[in-house]
Protein backbone atom coordinates (compact mmCIF):
# COMPACT_ATOMS: atom_id res chain seq x y z
CA UNK A 1 0.00 0.00 0.00
CA UNK A 2 1.13 3.69 -0.95
CA UNK A 3 0.31 6.97 0.68
CA UNK A 4 0.61 10.18 -1.05
CA UNK A 5 -0.68 13.09 0.53
CA UNK A 6 -4.23 12.48 1.51
CA UNK A 7 -4.65 9.26 -0.68
CA UNK A 8 -3.73 5.50 -0.46
CA UNK A 9 -3.62 3.23 -3.28
CA UNK A 10 -3.75 -0.81 -3.07
CA UNK A 11 -0.16 -2.04 -4.49
CA UNK A 12 1.77 -4.87 -4.14
CA UNK A 13 0.86 -7.70 -2.44
CA UNK A 14 2.79 -9.15 0.71
CA UNK A 15 4.05 -12.82 0.10
CA UNK A 16 5.99 -13.58 2.91
CA UNK A 17 5.07 -13.77 6.32
CA UNK A 18 7.58 -13.48 9.25
CA UNK A 19 8.89 -17.05 10.63
CA UNK A 20 7.63 -17.26 14.18
CA UNK A 21 9.76 -19.05 17.23
CA UNK A 22 8.00 -20.85 19.97
CA UNK A 23 8.98 -20.05 24.06
CA UNK A 24 9.57 -23.85 23.97
CA UNK A 25 9.00 -26.87 21.98
CA UNK A 26 8.64 -30.51 22.91
CA UNK A 27 10.69 -33.09 20.89
CA UNK A 28 7.25 -34.53 19.18
CA UNK A 29 3.78 -33.64 19.55
CA UNK A 30 1.20 -36.47 19.06
CA UNK A 31 -2.60 -35.94 18.38
CA UNK A 32 -5.07 -38.51 19.27
CA UNK A 33 -8.03 -38.00 17.05
CA UNK A 34 -8.19 -35.95 13.64
CA UNK A 35 -11.21 -34.44 13.85
CA UNK A 36 -11.76 -30.37 14.07
CA UNK A 37 -9.46 -29.95 17.53
CA UNK A 38 -6.81 -32.32 16.26
CA UNK A 39 -6.51 -30.75 12.90
CA UNK A 40 -6.57 -27.03 13.71
CA UNK A 41 -3.98 -27.55 16.94
CA UNK A 42 -1.37 -29.97 14.44
CA UNK A 43 -1.39 -26.80 11.50
CA UNK A 44 -1.63 -24.07 14.54
CA UNK A 45 1.80 -25.96 16.00
CA UNK A 46 3.74 -25.56 12.41
CA UNK A 47 2.24 -21.97 12.19
CA UNK A 48 3.82 -21.15 15.51
CA UNK A 49 7.25 -22.56 14.70
CA UNK A 50 6.92 -26.09 15.73
CA UNK A 51 9.61 -28.01 14.14
CA UNK A 52 9.80 -31.39 15.27
CA UNK A 53 7.60 -34.54 14.28
CA UNK A 54 4.12 -33.85 14.47
CA UNK A 55 1.60 -37.07 14.33
CA UNK A 56 -1.90 -36.71 14.06
CA UNK A 57 -3.83 -40.12 14.85
CA UNK A 58 -7.34 -40.73 13.28
CA UNK A 59 -9.65 -43.71 13.12
CA UNK A 60 -11.46 -42.50 9.91
CA UNK A 61 -10.43 -44.06 6.77
CA UNK A 62 -10.20 -40.18 5.56
CA UNK A 63 -7.86 -37.55 6.26
CA UNK A 64 -9.49 -34.87 8.29
CA UNK A 65 -12.68 -32.96 6.63
CA UNK A 66 -15.02 -30.62 6.94
CA UNK A 67 -17.79 -32.38 9.00
CA UNK A 68 -20.60 -29.29 9.40
CA UNK A 69 -20.77 -28.76 5.47
CA UNK A 70 -21.87 -32.95 5.71
CA UNK A 71 -24.92 -32.04 7.28
CA UNK A 72 -25.67 -28.69 5.45
CA UNK A 73 -24.80 -27.47 2.17
CA UNK A 74 -23.45 -31.28 1.36
CA UNK A 75 -26.49 -32.69 2.04
CA UNK A 76 -28.42 -29.77 0.39
CA UNK A 77 -27.06 -30.76 -2.87
CA UNK A 78 -25.10 -27.22 -2.99
CA UNK A 79 -21.45 -27.98 -1.79
CA UNK A 80 -19.66 -30.26 -4.41
CA UNK A 81 -17.44 -33.00 -2.97
CA UNK A 82 -13.99 -31.34 -3.36
CA UNK A 83 -15.09 -28.65 -0.43
CA UNK A 84 -15.02 -31.79 1.85
CA UNK A 85 -11.75 -32.74 2.82
CA UNK A 86 -10.16 -29.67 5.24
CA UNK A 87 -6.82 -30.30 3.24
CA UNK A 88 -5.33 -32.21 0.75
CA UNK A 89 -2.70 -34.54 1.15
CA UNK A 90 0.00 -32.57 -0.31
CA UNK A 91 -0.52 -29.96 2.62
CA UNK A 92 0.26 -32.32 5.11
CA UNK A 93 3.13 -33.42 3.80
CA UNK A 94 4.63 -30.23 2.88
CA UNK A 95 3.29 -29.16 6.66
CA UNK A 96 5.41 -32.37 7.70
CA UNK A 97 2.22 -33.39 9.63
CA UNK A 98 1.97 -37.34 9.56
CA UNK A 99 -1.35 -37.93 8.95
CA UNK A 100 -1.56 -41.79 10.11
CA UNK A 101 -5.90 -42.91 9.09
CA UNK A 102 -7.48 -46.00 10.41
CA UNK A 103 -5.09 -45.98 13.46
CA UNK A 104 -6.50 -45.69 16.87
CA UNK A 105 -4.32 -45.16 20.01
CA UNK A 106 -5.13 -48.27 22.93
CA UNK A 107 -3.20 -46.81 25.42
CA UNK A 108 -1.55 -44.05 26.82
CA UNK A 109 1.68 -44.29 29.68
CA UNK A 110 1.26 -41.42 31.22
CA UNK A 111 4.62 -41.38 32.42
CA UNK A 112 6.29 -41.51 29.81
CA UNK A 113 3.70 -40.25 27.55
CA UNK A 114 3.95 -42.99 24.72
CA UNK A 115 1.44 -44.32 23.09
CA UNK A 116 0.24 -47.54 21.96
CA UNK A 117 -1.57 -47.88 18.61
CA UNK A 118 -4.05 -50.23 17.17
CA UNK A 119 -1.74 -52.04 15.22
CA UNK A 120 0.66 -53.00 18.05
CA UNK A 121 3.26 -49.95 17.08
CA UNK A 122 4.34 -47.85 19.85
CA UNK A 123 5.29 -43.67 19.86
CA UNK A 124 7.35 -41.79 21.62
CA UNK A 125 5.58 -38.20 22.15
CA UNK A 126 6.69 -35.15 23.97
CA UNK A 127 3.51 -33.24 24.24
CA UNK A 128 0.13 -35.10 23.84
CA UNK A 129 -3.12 -33.63 22.94
CA UNK A 130 -6.24 -35.75 23.47
CA UNK A 131 -8.92 -34.92 20.70
CA UNK A 132 -10.72 -38.01 20.22
CA UNK A 133 -14.05 -36.54 20.36
CA UNK A 134 -17.49 -38.40 21.19
CA UNK A 135 -19.39 -41.04 19.61
CA UNK A 136 -23.08 -41.10 18.62
CA UNK A 137 -25.14 -42.05 21.79
CA UNK A 138 -27.34 -45.10 20.02
CA UNK A 139 -30.77 -45.87 20.39
CA UNK A 140 -31.74 -49.37 22.26
CA UNK A 141 -34.75 -50.23 21.34
CA UNK A 142 -36.00 -53.42 18.82
CA UNK A 143 -34.91 -52.31 15.58
CA UNK A 144 -32.35 -49.51 16.70
CA UNK A 145 -29.55 -51.72 15.10
CA UNK A 146 -31.02 -51.82 11.82
CA UNK A 147 -29.00 -50.16 8.87
CA UNK A 148 -29.80 -45.86 8.71
CA UNK A 149 -32.08 -46.02 11.36
CA UNK A 150 -35.38 -38.74 12.73
CA UNK A 151 -35.87 -39.46 16.50
CA UNK A 152 -35.50 -36.28 18.72
CA UNK A 153 -35.38 -36.55 22.41
CA UNK A 154 -37.87 -34.77 24.93
CA UNK A 155 -40.27 -32.57 24.98
CA UNK A 156 -39.30 -29.23 23.63
CA UNK A 157 -35.85 -29.53 22.40
CA UNK A 158 -35.29 -25.90 20.43
CA UNK A 159 -36.81 -24.15 23.25
CA UNK A 160 -34.53 -25.36 26.01
CA UNK A 161 -31.24 -24.02 23.82
CA UNK A 162 -32.89 -21.00 22.01
CA UNK A 163 -35.84 -20.13 23.98
CA UNK A 164 -39.54 -20.32 23.09
CA UNK A 165 -40.16 -17.16 20.64
CA UNK A 166 -36.93 -18.50 18.54
CA UNK A 167 -37.76 -22.11 18.88
CA UNK A 168 -41.24 -21.55 17.72
CA UNK A 169 -40.26 -19.91 14.83
CA UNK A 170 -37.67 -23.02 13.67
CA UNK A 171 -40.09 -25.48 14.69
CA UNK A 172 -42.94 -23.55 12.34
CA UNK A 173 -39.90 -22.89 9.18
CA UNK A 174 -39.83 -26.99 9.16
CA UNK A 175 -43.40 -27.66 9.91
CA UNK A 176 -43.80 -25.22 6.48
CA UNK A 177 -41.61 -27.49 4.74
CA UNK A 178 -43.64 -30.57 5.66
CA UNK A 179 -41.92 -31.81 8.61
CA UNK A 180 -44.39 -33.36 10.89
CA UNK A 181 -43.22 -33.47 15.27
CA UNK A 182 -44.02 -35.98 17.75
CA UNK A 183 -42.54 -33.87 20.59
CA UNK A 184 -42.42 -35.65 23.82
CA UNK A 185 -43.28 -39.09 22.25
CA UNK A 186 -40.31 -41.78 22.22
CA UNK A 187 -39.67 -44.66 19.69
CA UNK A 188 -40.63 -47.72 20.95
CA UNK A 189 -39.56 -50.18 18.09
CA UNK A 190 -38.13 -49.59 14.35
CA UNK A 191 -39.37 -52.37 12.12
CA UNK A 192 -38.71 -52.29 8.13
CA UNK A 193 -40.00 -48.93 6.98
CA UNK A 194 -42.07 -48.04 9.88
CA UNK A 195 -41.42 -46.71 13.24
CA UNK A 196 -43.99 -47.01 16.50
CA UNK A 197 -44.34 -44.10 19.01
CA UNK A 198 -44.82 -45.47 22.67
CA UNK A 199 -48.40 -44.01 22.24
CA UNK A 200 -48.78 -46.94 19.38
CA UNK A 201 -48.67 -44.09 16.70
CA UNK A 202 -46.90 -46.21 13.47
CA UNK A 203 -45.37 -43.68 11.11
CA UNK A 204 -43.98 -44.82 7.78
CA UNK A 205 -40.54 -44.10 6.57
CA UNK A 206 -37.67 -45.44 4.43
CA UNK A 207 -34.98 -43.92 6.33
CA UNK A 208 -33.95 -43.02 10.10
CA UNK A 209 -32.14 -40.64 11.02
CA UNK A 210 -30.94 -41.34 15.05
CA UNK A 211 -30.23 -37.97 16.52
CA UNK A 212 -30.04 -38.36 20.23
CA UNK A 213 -26.48 -36.61 21.45
CA UNK A 214 -23.32 -38.01 21.76
CA UNK A 215 -20.76 -39.23 24.60
CA UNK A 216 -17.11 -38.07 24.78
CA UNK A 217 -14.75 -40.91 24.04
CA UNK A 218 -13.21 -40.93 27.55
CA UNK A 219 -11.83 -43.94 28.13
CA UNK A 220 -8.54 -43.48 26.71
CA UNK A 221 -8.32 -40.79 29.10
CA UNK A 222 -9.54 -42.77 32.66
CA UNK A 223 -7.62 -45.94 31.62
CA UNK A 224 -4.15 -43.68 31.67
CA UNK A 225 -5.25 -42.25 35.22
CA UNK A 226 -6.07 -38.83 33.56
CA UNK A 227 -8.65 -37.00 35.92
CA UNK A 228 -12.43 -37.01 34.12
CA UNK A 229 -15.77 -35.85 34.82
CA UNK A 230 -18.30 -36.32 31.82
CA UNK A 231 -15.28 -35.29 30.05
CA UNK A 232 -11.29 -34.85 30.03
CA UNK A 233 -11.09 -31.98 32.93
CA UNK A 234 -8.49 -29.64 31.70
CA UNK A 235 -7.45 -26.08 32.99
CA UNK A 236 -7.66 -22.84 31.44
CA UNK A 237 -4.89 -23.50 29.32
CA UNK A 238 -6.46 -26.60 28.27
CA UNK A 239 -3.57 -29.13 29.79
CA UNK A 240 -4.84 -31.83 32.12
CA UNK A 241 -4.01 -32.89 35.40
CA UNK A 242 -0.59 -34.69 33.83
CA UNK A 243 1.34 -31.83 32.82
CA UNK A 244 2.44 -32.33 28.72
CA UNK A 245 -0.82 -33.77 28.29
CA UNK A 246 -3.68 -31.58 26.82
CA UNK A 247 -7.10 -32.09 25.47
CA UNK A 248 -9.19 -29.93 23.16
CA UNK A 249 -12.92 -30.26 21.66
CA UNK A 250 -15.85 -32.33 22.33
CA UNK A 251 -14.18 -34.23 25.29
CA UNK A 252 -12.46 -31.15 27.06
CA UNK A 253 -14.44 -29.95 30.28
CA UNK A 254 -12.99 -26.50 30.46
CA UNK A 255 -13.25 -23.45 33.03
CA UNK A 256 -14.93 -20.95 31.08
CA UNK A 257 -14.34 -17.80 32.35
CA UNK A 258 -18.30 -16.67 32.52
CA UNK A 259 -20.29 -20.13 32.51
CA UNK A 260 -17.83 -22.27 34.49
CA UNK A 261 -16.75 -25.51 34.19
CA UNK A 262 -18.18 -27.00 30.88
CA UNK A 263 -17.97 -29.31 28.19
CA UNK A 264 -19.37 -28.35 24.03
CA UNK A 265 -19.12 -29.85 20.93
CA UNK A 266 -19.34 -27.64 18.80
CA UNK A 267 -16.94 -27.46 15.57
CA UNK A 268 -15.44 -23.72 16.05
CA UNK A 269 -15.61 -24.57 19.93
CA UNK A 270 -13.04 -27.75 18.98
CA UNK A 271 -11.09 -26.11 16.45
CA UNK A 272 -10.31 -22.64 18.47
CA UNK A 273 -9.50 -25.41 21.54
CA UNK A 274 -7.01 -27.38 19.12
CA UNK A 275 -5.64 -23.83 18.42
CA UNK A 276 -5.19 -22.51 21.91
CA UNK A 277 -3.60 -25.79 23.32
CA UNK A 278 -1.20 -25.98 20.25
CA UNK A 279 -0.02 -22.49 21.50
CA UNK A 280 0.35 -23.74 24.78
CA UNK A 281 2.14 -26.77 23.75
CA UNK A 282 4.55 -24.27 22.99
CA UNK A 283 4.36 -22.84 26.14
CA UNK A 284 2.35 -19.70 25.41
CA UNK A 285 0.64 -20.28 28.52
CA UNK A 286 -2.79 -18.53 26.57
CA UNK A 287 -6.20 -19.43 28.34
CA UNK A 288 -8.97 -20.42 26.80
CA UNK A 289 -11.52 -17.32 26.91
CA UNK A 290 -13.46 -17.31 23.32
CA UNK A 291 -17.24 -17.48 24.16
CA UNK A 292 -18.68 -20.79 22.45
CA UNK A 293 -19.88 -19.96 19.53
CA UNK A 294 -22.02 -22.07 16.50
CA UNK A 295 -23.95 -21.46 13.65
CA UNK A 296 -26.98 -23.87 12.86
CA UNK A 297 -29.01 -23.62 9.38
CA UNK A 298 -32.90 -24.10 9.08
CA UNK A 299 -34.23 -24.14 5.13
CA UNK A 300 -33.64 -20.42 4.91
CA UNK A 301 -33.15 -19.22 8.64
CA UNK A 302 -29.72 -19.06 9.60
CA UNK A 303 -28.67 -18.90 13.13
CA UNK A 304 -25.81 -17.62 14.88
CA UNK A 305 -25.03 -18.33 18.91
CA UNK A 306 -22.59 -17.18 21.37
CA UNK A 307 -22.05 -17.60 24.79
CA UNK A 308 -23.12 -20.22 26.85
CA UNK A 309 -26.71 -19.68 28.23
CA UNK A 310 -28.38 -21.87 30.43
CA UNK A 311 -32.48 -22.78 30.30
CA UNK A 312 -32.77 -21.08 33.63
CA UNK A 313 -31.81 -17.87 31.68
CA UNK A 314 -34.34 -14.71 31.09
CA UNK A 315 -34.24 -14.50 27.10
CA UNK A 316 -35.85 -11.37 25.91
CA UNK A 317 -36.62 -10.75 22.10
CA UNK A 318 -34.83 -7.57 20.31
CA UNK A 319 -36.84 -7.38 16.69
CA UNK A 320 -38.56 -8.76 14.38
CA UNK A 321 -38.17 -12.79 15.00
CA UNK A 322 -41.14 -13.23 11.84
CA UNK A 323 -39.17 -10.76 9.48
CA UNK A 324 -36.30 -13.48 10.48
CA UNK A 325 -34.00 -9.73 12.10
CA UNK A 326 -33.93 -10.14 15.45
CA UNK A 327 -31.70 -11.69 18.09
CA UNK A 328 -32.63 -13.41 21.44
CA UNK A 329 -30.74 -11.82 24.34
CA UNK A 330 -30.16 -14.47 27.53
CA UNK A 331 -29.34 -12.99 30.71
CA UNK A 332 -28.37 -15.00 34.46
CA UNK A 333 -29.38 -12.02 36.54
CA UNK A 334 -28.74 -8.99 34.84
CA UNK A 335 -25.39 -10.58 33.25
CA UNK A 336 -25.62 -11.46 29.34
CA UNK A 337 -24.56 -14.99 28.95
CA UNK A 338 -25.39 -15.80 25.42
CA UNK A 339 -27.38 -14.18 22.34
CA UNK A 340 -28.97 -16.26 19.14
CA UNK A 341 -29.05 -14.39 16.13
CA UNK A 342 -31.01 -14.78 13.04
CA UNK A 343 -30.31 -11.67 10.41
CA UNK A 344 -28.47 -10.17 12.56
CA UNK A 345 -24.72 -11.52 12.20
CA UNK A 346 -23.08 -8.10 13.07
CA UNK A 347 -24.90 -7.85 16.65
CA UNK A 348 -24.24 -11.53 17.12
CA UNK A 349 -20.23 -10.48 16.73
CA UNK A 350 -20.25 -7.00 18.69
CA UNK A 351 -22.34 -9.88 21.67
CA UNK A 352 -19.39 -11.99 21.43
CA UNK A 353 -17.03 -8.91 22.12
CA UNK A 354 -19.50 -7.76 25.12
CA UNK A 355 -18.62 -11.41 26.42
CA UNK A 356 -15.13 -11.63 26.27
CA UNK A 357 -14.95 -8.05 27.59
CA UNK A 358 -17.80 -8.34 30.44
CA UNK A 359 -19.25 -5.38 29.11
CA UNK A 360 -22.87 -4.82 29.24
CA UNK A 361 -24.85 -5.02 25.54
CA UNK A 362 -27.47 -3.37 24.26
CA UNK A 363 -28.88 -5.05 21.40
CA UNK A 364 -29.15 -2.48 18.04
CA UNK B 1 -17.44 -19.93 -1.73
CA UNK B 2 -17.86 -16.91 -3.58
CA UNK B 3 -16.25 -15.97 -6.65
CA UNK B 4 -13.85 -12.73 -5.72
CA UNK B 5 -13.43 -11.17 -8.98
CA UNK B 6 -17.55 -10.93 -9.78
CA UNK B 7 -19.31 -8.07 -9.00
CA UNK B 8 -16.85 -6.02 -7.29
CA UNK B 9 -18.58 -3.25 -5.29
CA UNK B 10 -16.77 0.04 -4.06
CA UNK B 11 -14.12 2.33 -4.98
CA UNK B 12 -11.05 0.90 -6.71
CA UNK B 13 -8.03 1.15 -4.96
CA UNK B 14 -5.51 1.04 -7.56
CA UNK B 15 -6.46 4.50 -8.47
CA UNK B 16 -6.38 5.64 -5.20
CA UNK B 17 -8.90 6.41 -2.35
CA UNK B 18 -8.76 9.30 0.29
CA UNK B 19 -7.97 8.29 3.53
CA UNK B 20 -11.10 10.26 4.87
CA UNK B 21 -13.45 7.85 2.94
CA UNK B 22 -12.42 5.45 6.04
CA UNK B 23 -12.90 6.55 9.56
CA UNK B 24 -10.87 5.79 12.23
CA UNK B 25 -11.39 2.19 13.54
CA UNK B 26 -13.42 1.37 10.55
CA UNK B 27 -13.61 -0.80 7.03
CA UNK B 28 -14.18 0.40 3.13
CA UNK B 29 -14.66 -2.55 0.85
CA UNK B 30 -13.26 -1.74 -2.59
CA UNK B 31 -11.30 -3.50 -4.98
CA UNK B 32 -7.82 -3.28 -6.64
CA UNK B 33 -6.29 -6.56 -8.93
CA UNK B 34 -9.99 -8.03 -9.45
CA UNK B 35 -10.29 -8.86 -6.07
CA UNK B 36 -12.68 -7.63 -3.26
CA UNK B 37 -10.18 -5.68 -1.24
CA UNK B 38 -11.24 -4.29 2.80
CA UNK B 39 -9.25 -1.41 3.87
CA UNK B 40 -9.29 -0.90 7.61
CA UNK B 41 -7.55 2.20 9.71
CA UNK B 42 -6.43 2.27 12.78
CA UNK B 43 -5.57 5.72 13.70
CA UNK B 44 -3.24 7.01 10.94
CA UNK B 45 -2.64 2.95 9.99
CA UNK B 46 -4.21 1.60 6.73
CA UNK B 47 -4.08 -1.59 6.05
CA UNK B 48 -5.52 -3.87 2.81
CA UNK B 49 -6.09 -7.57 3.16
CA UNK B 50 -9.06 -9.88 0.62
CA UNK B 51 -12.35 -8.78 2.01
CA UNK B 52 -13.45 -12.35 1.66
CA UNK B 53 -13.19 -15.12 4.46
CA UNK B 54 -11.06 -18.06 3.74
CA UNK B 55 -13.56 -20.27 5.12
CA UNK B 56 -16.82 -20.27 3.32
CA UNK B 57 -16.17 -16.80 1.50
CA UNK B 58 -18.51 -14.94 4.30
CA UNK B 59 -18.22 -11.09 3.46
CA UNK B 60 -15.16 -9.51 5.83
CA UNK B 61 -16.40 -5.60 5.29
CA UNK B 62 -20.07 -6.67 6.62
CA UNK B 63 -17.88 -8.50 9.71
CA UNK B 64 -16.80 -6.30 12.86
CA UNK B 65 -13.49 -4.48 13.48
CA UNK B 66 -11.79 -5.17 16.54
CA UNK B 67 -8.37 -3.59 17.48
CA UNK B 68 -5.97 -4.65 14.33
CA UNK B 69 -8.71 -7.77 14.05
CA UNK B 70 -11.49 -8.29 11.53
CA UNK B 71 -13.84 -10.74 12.54
CA UNK B 72 -16.08 -12.53 9.88
CA UNK B 73 -19.83 -11.96 9.78
CA UNK B 74 -20.74 -15.96 9.26
CA UNK B 75 -18.82 -17.99 11.37
CA UNK B 76 -16.66 -15.30 13.94
CA UNK B 77 -13.92 -16.77 11.67
CA UNK B 78 -10.49 -14.07 12.95
CA UNK B 79 -7.97 -12.32 10.89
CA UNK B 80 -5.16 -9.96 11.54
CA UNK B 81 -5.52 -6.88 9.43
CA UNK B 82 -1.52 -6.37 9.78
CA UNK B 83 -1.03 -9.63 7.77
CA UNK B 84 -3.79 -11.17 6.90
CA UNK B 85 -3.55 -14.22 9.03
CA UNK B 86 -6.01 -16.57 9.95
CA UNK B 87 -5.79 -16.11 13.49
CA UNK B 88 -9.05 -18.01 14.74
CA UNK B 89 -11.25 -20.57 13.80
CA UNK B 90 -13.26 -21.70 11.67
CA UNK B 91 -10.79 -20.19 9.04
CA UNK B 92 -7.27 -21.86 8.77
CA UNK B 93 -6.04 -20.34 5.93
CA UNK B 94 -4.65 -17.04 5.57
CA UNK B 95 -6.07 -14.20 3.75
CA UNK B 96 -3.89 -12.10 0.66
CA UNK B 97 -2.59 -9.07 2.26
CA UNK B 98 -1.49 -5.81 0.62
CA UNK B 99 -0.13 -3.70 3.48
CA UNK B 100 3.36 -2.38 2.31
Amino acid sequence: MDKRDRRFFVVGRKEKKPARKPKSSPASVVIVGAGAAGNAAAEMLRREGCDGPITLIGADEFLPYDRPNLSKDYLAGTAPEEWIPLRSADFYREQKIDVMTKTSVVAIDPNTKQVTLSDGRSLASGALLLATGAEPVRLEITGGDLPHAVVGKGSLPLEKILGRELGNLIRETHEEQGVKFHLGRTPAMIQDRQVQLDDGTMLDCDLVVVGIGVRPNTSLAETAGIATDDGVLVNEFLETNIPGIFAAGDIARWPDPRAGRIRVEHWVVAERQGQTAACNILGAREPFVAPPFFWSNHFDVAIRYVGHGSRDDRAVVSGDLKAKNASVIFRARDKLTAIASVGRDLENLKAEVALERGEEFGAL
Amino acid sequence: MAEASRDLEGPDFEKGCDIDEVRDGGMLLGHAFGEAILVARQGSQLFAIAATCTHYGGPLAKGLMVDCTVRCPWHHARFDLRTGEAIGAPALSDTPCWNG
